[in-house]
């Protein structure tokens, strides 16, 4: 039964054995559904008995798929879409699945063959009377299991192994079925596992609902569906529900960002469009910025990051900046050290929202092109700014080797010249003040740029390891939309250690914040074995802070307000002031 | 198709103060100019040639062009002249299809490049060589060319293929190697060469 049974879906357990009988039965007894559903956004209703018959061979696999919609399994996956995954329902879901490739006859390896499966279709189905080709799609899905035949190359086998290993997955597609995007493997050889995220939400969404998330085991699945993209994250770090949500909204952003809201109304136009042409070649950038969740909370918090620098140099290059804006009648100008910021122009009336911001750096940074040439002009949407239209890019790495990157933003397409003129005289500014140097410098010293915990004041719970019970924290200024963080220092040196700290912060986070972001309580305090970990919301400022597991909720409270204090006293060093 | 670039500004705009413009006033003395274009499919190697010719480097990993990439290089030409080409590497992907325009419009030149080991890339060329029939200016010179010519066991496209569809619409006509360095600096001194003698843009007439 091969790809569904793959990744982290391997944790599902069937542990409700009348789910599974519900659903096997489904499947014999339900006749004459319509596959509307699985159609896109075509709503013409080809009884299924019609597709079967003409479909001779593969007409078995054809209306097995509808199985999940047969009457069993409805009311399961109603209550999915309410109750958010209890165990009993995710089970007959799993089994759902499992039953439906069971009836098509497939062999337990053939793992999934769906790509030759559907360019072997063509023939067959030609003679459906007007088979959209989603739903063509979606036969070819099962189709691949039940022809054997076809189940060649795919070649999963070899990578499934590093596949299911991932912590974490993202998958995109069409509400018409079309493989978009995958963070791991290829889109192609996913394309029947991506069918059957389809039939699912495909299916709840029919019944006026919507699949939020699926638990099981450690692993998180969480649905959301964007105009006509169905977004899924599968996760095993332990983050909670909300902050994959709003991963997976930031992805959905990212994909406007290269294409803008005329991908969406492309794709809802027309489900047969293939949405991979667009994107061709931007799966790295778009891979770089889902890893990037794992090490900075830039997304989680909304805000962004500064370099630490002297405040002489900051402000040299925020003049610079402001004056190469205007002059060249840009809308924003931000000059980027690596994926920290050091400063940014931009006018009072139209602050550049901190997701824009973040969509802005991952596309620049994750970009290679811009770093091999000397100077790029690319077009990139900024959703919050305006989700229909282009802004285009000036991007000049001053300085490869620090990542020192200017990028200047303006929403005239014949603008290279006057931003190249404006950022010539700026390089020329920084250069007379020595700022390239300062900045290679404060990259040089401990912390690279950032703060850095052995070399704080004791009182503001600085100091070496075994001296502190400090391991990490972040201090965000919510006014300034900014937050500083120390480098990684021992004991959090090794990446298996530095990987849960995000996470850990994520679910204080969660716990402190509702949905739309109101402070449920100031004071959140965990331990378990590992880590002590508080979040504390003071006038100014949120601090998130992990210490060792031995410390108590007093003391870690304590801490962190001093630790708040002396971090007062570092601001001009610390962030970027507000501009214009 | 593509996306909707044109919808932020539309193209025609562009054309009013296009990207070339500075090319129409160059100070007394000054240097002349030729901007360059480079379009075709993607991953054709217009970026390595790009770089090939500026930095004498290539670098197999292959990086994919955003947007498009701006540089400029001042060559000695065979005859002794000196020319300064602004180069232009655009995106190969279909999404930036609708920018394209806006670099080729008011170039003196355009490399149409294929891979001589893709037949649908030349396809793709033949696309492009269209195009800058239907919009550019009347006056570009325009060079087809067959990248990857070392690799001559995976040939789709002949030497004679290309060279015939060249004639065919009075382009130029080269087949290079941005791994060997094979003629591709001739890319550039051709095109020189034919602008000058054509005194198309009269850019070399300045030196003088």
């Amino acid at each position: 039964m091969s790809s569904f049974e793959a990744p982290s879906f391997a944790a599902w357990e069937p542990t409700d054995a009348r789910g599974a009988d519900g659903l096997g039965k489904g499947s014999d007894e339900e006749e004459g559904q319509e596959l509307g559903v699985w159609r896109g956004g075509s709503h013409e209703s080809v009884p299924t008995s019609a597709a079967g018959s003409s479909l001779d061979s593969h007409a078995a696999s054809s209306y097995e798929l509808r199985c999940i919609g047969g009457d069993a399994p409805e009311t399961a996956l109603h209550q999915l879409g309410q109750a958010g995954g209890s165990p009993p329902v995710q089970s007959s879901l799993d089994t759902g699945t499992g039953s439906d490739v069971g009836t098509a006859g497939a062999e337990p390896d053939d793992d999934i063959s769906a790509v030759e499966a559907s360019e072997a279709v063509p023939a067959s189905a030609a003679a459906v009377p007007a088979p959209g080709e989603a739903e063509a799609a979606f036969r070819a899905s099962s189709l691949g299991r039940a022809a054997s035949s076809a189940a060649v190359q795919v070649g999963q086998n070899e990578d499934s192994l590093e596949w299911r290993g991932r912590r974490k997955h993202f998958f995109v597609l069409s509400n018409a079925g079309r493989p978009v995007f995958t963070a791991h493997g290829s889109e192609h050889a996913l394309a029947g596992f991506m069918a059957i995220i389809d039939a699912m939400m495909s299916f709840v969404k029919n019944r006026g609902d919507s699949l939020e998330t699926i638990r099981a085991g450690k692993h998180t699945i969480v649905f959301l569906e964007r105009g006509p993209l169905y977004l899924v994250a599968v996760s095993s770090t332990g983050e909670p529900e909300a902050a994959l949500k709003l991963q997976l909204d930031l992805l959905h952003a990212h994909l406007l960002a290269i294409l803008t809201d005329n991908f969406d109304r492309m794709l809802a136009r027309n489900p047969r469009f293939e949405p991979r042409r667009l994107l061709g070649g931007t799966e790295d950038v778009l891979r770089r910025f889902l890893a990037s969740f794992d090490t900075s909370p830039s997304a989680m918090l909304s805000a962004f990051e500064p370099l630490r620098l002297a405040a002489d140099a900051r402000h040299t290059v925020l003049l610079a900046l402001q004056s190469a804006v205007k002059r060249s009648e840009a809308v924003y100008g931000v000059l980027l050290a690596g994926e920290r910021v050091v400063g940014l122009a931009q006018p009072r009336a139209h602050a550049l929202h901190a997701a824009d911001l973040l969509l802005l750096s991952s596309f620049v940074l994750g970009s290679d092109s811009f770093r091999a040439a000397a100077e790029s002009f690319s077009p990139i949407c900024l959703p919050r700014f305006n989700p229909s239209a282009f802004l285009h890019a000036y991007v000049h790495y001053l300085d490869p080797e620090s990542g020192l990157c200017l990028v200047l933003l303006s929403p005239q397409q014949d603008a290279f010249h006057r931003l190249a003129d404006s950022a010539a005289r700026l390089q020329r500014q920084l250069a007379e003040s020595g700022v390239p140097q300062a900045i290679s410098a404060a990259l040089k010293v401990p912390g690279r740029g950032r703060l850095h915990i052995p070399s704080m004041p004791a009182a503001a719970g600085g100091g070496a390891v075994g001296t502190t019970a400090l391991q990490h924290f972040i201090y965000k200024a919510p006014a300034r939309g900014q937050y500083v963080m120390p480098d990684f220092t021992a004991p959090l040196s090794v990446p298996e250690l530095q990987q849960e700290v995000m996470p850990a912060y994520a679910r204080v986070h969660a716990a402190m914040f509702s949905e739309a972001g109101h402070a449920r309580q100031r004071v959140h305090f965990t331990r378990d074995d590992s880590r002590a970990v508080l979040a504390y919301i003071g006038a100014e400022y949120e601090v998130y802070a992990q210490f060792d597991a031995l410390l108590d909720r007093n003391a870690a409270v304590a801490t962190c307000q001093r630790l708040c204090a002396w971090i007062k006293g570092q601001h001009a060093e610390l962030f970027v002031p507000p501009s214009f | 198709m593509g996306c909707s670039t044109s919808r932020a500004a539309p193209p025609e705009k562009a054309d009013l103060r296009g990207v070339g413009q500075k090319e129409a006033e160059p100070g007394p003395g000054a240097i002349p100019r030729i901007k360059l274009v480079l379009l075709g499919d993607s991953g054709v190697g217009k970026s390595c040639l790009v770089l090939r010719y500026v930095r004498g480097q290539f670098d197999p990993s292959s990086k994919v062009t955003v947007g498009a990439a701006f540089m400029s290089h001042s060559v000695n030409l065979p005859d002794g002249t000196t020319v300064k080409f602004e180069i232009w590497d655009t995106a190969g992907q279909e999404r930036y299809a609708s920018l394209a325009p806006l670099y080729y419009r008011g170039a003196s030149a355009a490399a149409v490049v294929y891979d001589i080991s893709s037949g649908e890339s030349f396809q793709k060329a033949k696309h492009w060589v269209s195009e800058l029939q239907k919009n550019a200016s009347g006056n570009i010179a325009i060079i087809l060319v067959g990248n990857k010519s070392d690799l001559t066991e995976q040939r789709e496209v002949t030497t004679e293929a290309g060279q015939e569809y060249a004639e065919r619409n009075s382009m130029l006509f080269i087949e290079t190697s941005a791994k060997t360095a094979a003629n591709v600096a001739a890319i550039f001194d051709t095109v020189a060469m034919k602008l000058a003698g054509n005194g198309v843009t009269a850019v070399l007439d300045r030196i003088s």
